[in-house]
């Protein structure tokens, strides 16, 4: 009988804790929300409900307000006569869209696999060549650019770009090569490559097809500049989290620098240097300051610094057509969501996350 | 066991030192170009070939007419953007700091999904953003002139509030605190409920000083982002009075372009506060990004 009371009481205070935890669970969590609100809420008004209300947006014709629905008119519109489109004088020409994309996967493609790169030599280097207060100083001078105001920055390459009395031209000078229109050149490289070597880009060719111009790789320069100290920055962090006694047990084993580089630091940086690239990619698929400030808004010469984010702040700013803009912007999202699936696809199995 | 000869191993560190040393000067070049010039005068910047240092050293007169330029306003802006930047900077960090909290000292079902939710936010691009927010932000119900519906006035259009709104919740500070605030050890919390704290003292009186680093780190990224921020800003106000610092030099350029020297000038007073900034939370700055990538 007693046990049977015990067991009972047991019963009781084990379902009251049950209870109480419960009831501490449903309590963590109000106070929680009430710690997340006012982010929470910011966060899905500013970044996710934009995606949804930009589809809506783009279904419209839209001048600052609702005027008339289109369906998918818009996006018929983008794919059709902005791609590529017939001029009874010159034949099939490339059109806006189509030269922003360009403009920007050439920008994507010369930019990120030097500067990450780059960043990774250097940052292996300090990292295991210096002391302390030689990387601080290092990785000061190379973050500089980065936190530098991109129009300032912009404003002094053009500045050192400039085609009358700019430096660079100047050192183009003394080592006894032509000086070169620069800011103003919208000729693409390959067709100037060719006409240098005494052939000619082929007519029935787009020109735009022809790489970068002149104008669009001094963007670029500035680009591996402004970013290396933060990637140099990320990959000395990662680098510090590999444990010292691997290069040691390697070395012992008789590995060389070139051993430890490509069996030790590049694996386990690997989710750094992943991270980083998919960063990279979004970061070039978006910028926009750059270009903005180099032509004016304008996007010249002859549409080659016309990026696709600068494409759309010209089709809502300048020639207000929201709606289209909107459009746009969702283009640039499926592309960059895709961008990250294949990344993710191709690169995950080389990617070692533990540790 | 190989040993790398000390003579052999001295000389290859001082290639790299040199190379190091060379890229780091191509580094600075664009920083010294461009103070060298505010220096100069209008006749030495058309110089062909350019001189490495001023002939005519115009060290105050320049940066004095750059700043009285285009009707004297960058004292104007300058205001607007230490405004700008610093209460919104502030504010940015009220708003982050407690959501950084819930999710990491908090335990409830969602928590990770919360997270998840914050961290894809960096997988949106701003420029997919753009064209709504300003949407958003000129039809924002009962504030500026508009009724409940948004209609009839401009919302939060051509204010402070309208520029620093949209990114008051940041998910890479989010994610800075958060990393910091999963260091701290749970004995902290115990011995706090002891003392009789609740969650809002032991948050801004315990976790915030030891996380101190990665919350300068969020300060100053968030700080320098908003310091130098165009595109937005440019969009969303239209008076003057208003604008901050990088419109007004974006001003400059379209007005007094083709004076180079005060251009510079103008970039120089623009730069500096960011690197002195820089320098000053420096220490802090290397800590926060260190411990931010431990996780």
């Amino acid at each position: 009988m007693r046990d049977v009371i015990v067991e009972e009481r047991s019963k009781r205070l084990s379902s009251g804790k049950k209870k109480k935890v419960k009831t501490l669970r449903s309590r963590e969590w109000k106070i929680a929300m009430c710690y997340a609100m006012p982010a929470l809420l910011l966060l899905l008004l500013f970044r996710f409900w934009p995606l949804l209300f930009g589809v809506y947006i783009s279904f419209w014709k839209w001048s600052f307000v609702k005027e008339e629905f289109l369906g998918l008119d818009n996006y018929v519109r983008m794919f059709t006569s902005d791609l590529v489109y017939f001029d009874p004088l010159f034949g099939w020409q490339i059109g806006m869209l189509a030269q922003s994309l360009l403009v920007t996967i050439y920008y994507a493609v010369g930019t990120i696999p030097i500067a990450l790169v780059l960043s990774f030599l250097i940052a292996y280097y300090l990292f295991n060549y210096f002391k302390k207060t030689a990387q601080g100083m290092f990785r000061t001078i190379f973050f500089l650019p980065y936190i530098t105001s991109q129009v300032a920055a912009i404003l002094v390459f053009k500045w050192i770009f400039h085609p009358n009395v700019g430096i660079a031209n100047a050192a183009l000078v003394k080592i006894g090569m032509e000086p070169q229109a620069w800011v103003t050149d919208p000729e693409p490289i390959v067709s100037k490559f060719l006409t240098g070597i005494g052939l000619s880009w082929p007519d029935n060719l787009p020109i735009e097809l022809g790489g970068p111009s002149l104008a669009l790789c001094i963007i670029m320069i500035f680009a591996v500049w402004s970013s290396i100290g933060f990637n140099v920055l990320i990959m000395l962090a990662g680098m510090s989290n590999i444990p010292k006694e691997l290069y040691e047990a390697a070395k012992m084993d008789g590995a060389n620098v070139f051993h430890l580089m490509r069996y030790i630091t590049l694996p386990l940086l690997s989710p750094t240097l992943f991270l980083l690239l998919i960063v990279s990619v979004v970061g070039s698929f978006e910028s926009f300051n750059a270009f903005y400030v180099f032509s004016g808004g304008e996007g010249g010469p002859l549409g080659t610094t016309m990026s696709l984010p600068l494409y759309i702040f010209r089709n809502f700013y300048v020639y207000k057509q929201v709606g289209y803009a909107s459009a746009l912007s969702i283009l640039l999202f499926v592309i960059l969501f895709l961008l990250t699936w294949i990344q993710r696809k191709v690169l995950e199995k080389r990617v070692h996350y533990e540790r | 066991m190989i040993k790398v000869p000390k003579l052999k191993q001295n000389s290859s560190k001082t290639v790299i030192f040199l190379i190091l040393l060379v890229l780091a000067l191509i580094c600075l070049f664009p920083f010294y170009w461009m103070i060298v010039t505010s220096f100069k005068t209008q006749q030495e910047i058309n110089l062909m070939p350019p001189t490495f240092i001023p002939n005519d050293w115009q060290i105050v007169e320049n940066y004095v007419a750059a700043w009285m330029k285009p009707d004297s306003t960058f004292g104007r802006y300058f205001i607007n953007t230490i405004i700008i930047a610093g209460f919104g900077t502030i504010i940015q960090l009220l708003i982050c700091i407690p959501i950084a909290y819930a999710i990491s000292q908090f335990r409830f079902r969602g928590r990770n999904l919360l997270f998840l939710l914050v961290l894809s936010t960096m997988m949106i691009p701003y420029d997919v953003t753009l064209v709504p927010n300003f949407i958003t932000i000129r039809s924002f119900p009962l504030v500026g002139g508009n009724d409940l519906f948004g209609q009839g006035g401009q919302g939060f259009y051509d204010s402070y509030t309208g520029m620093v709104l949209p990114f008051l919740a940041d998910a890479f500070s989010i994610f800075l605190i958060r990393q910091a605030f999963l260091t701290v050890s749970r004995d902290y919390w115990d011995a706090a409920q002891v003392d009789g704290m609740g969650h809002f003292g032991y948050l801004w009186k315990v976790l915030v000083p030891l996380a101190w680093p990665s919350i300068i780190t969020a300060a100053l990224l968030g700080f320098i982002g908003k310091w130098n921020g165009v595109l937005w800003p440019l969009l969303i106000t239209s008076s003057e009075h208003l604008r901050p610092l990088q419109v007004g030099l974006l001003n400059f350029v379209s007005e007094e372009g083709h004076y180079y020297h005060l251009l510079m000038a103008a970039a120089t007073f623009t730069v500096l506060p960011i690197i002195i900034l820089y320098f000053i939370t420096q220490r802090w700055f290397n800590e926060g990004v260190g411990s931010g990538l431990k996780g």
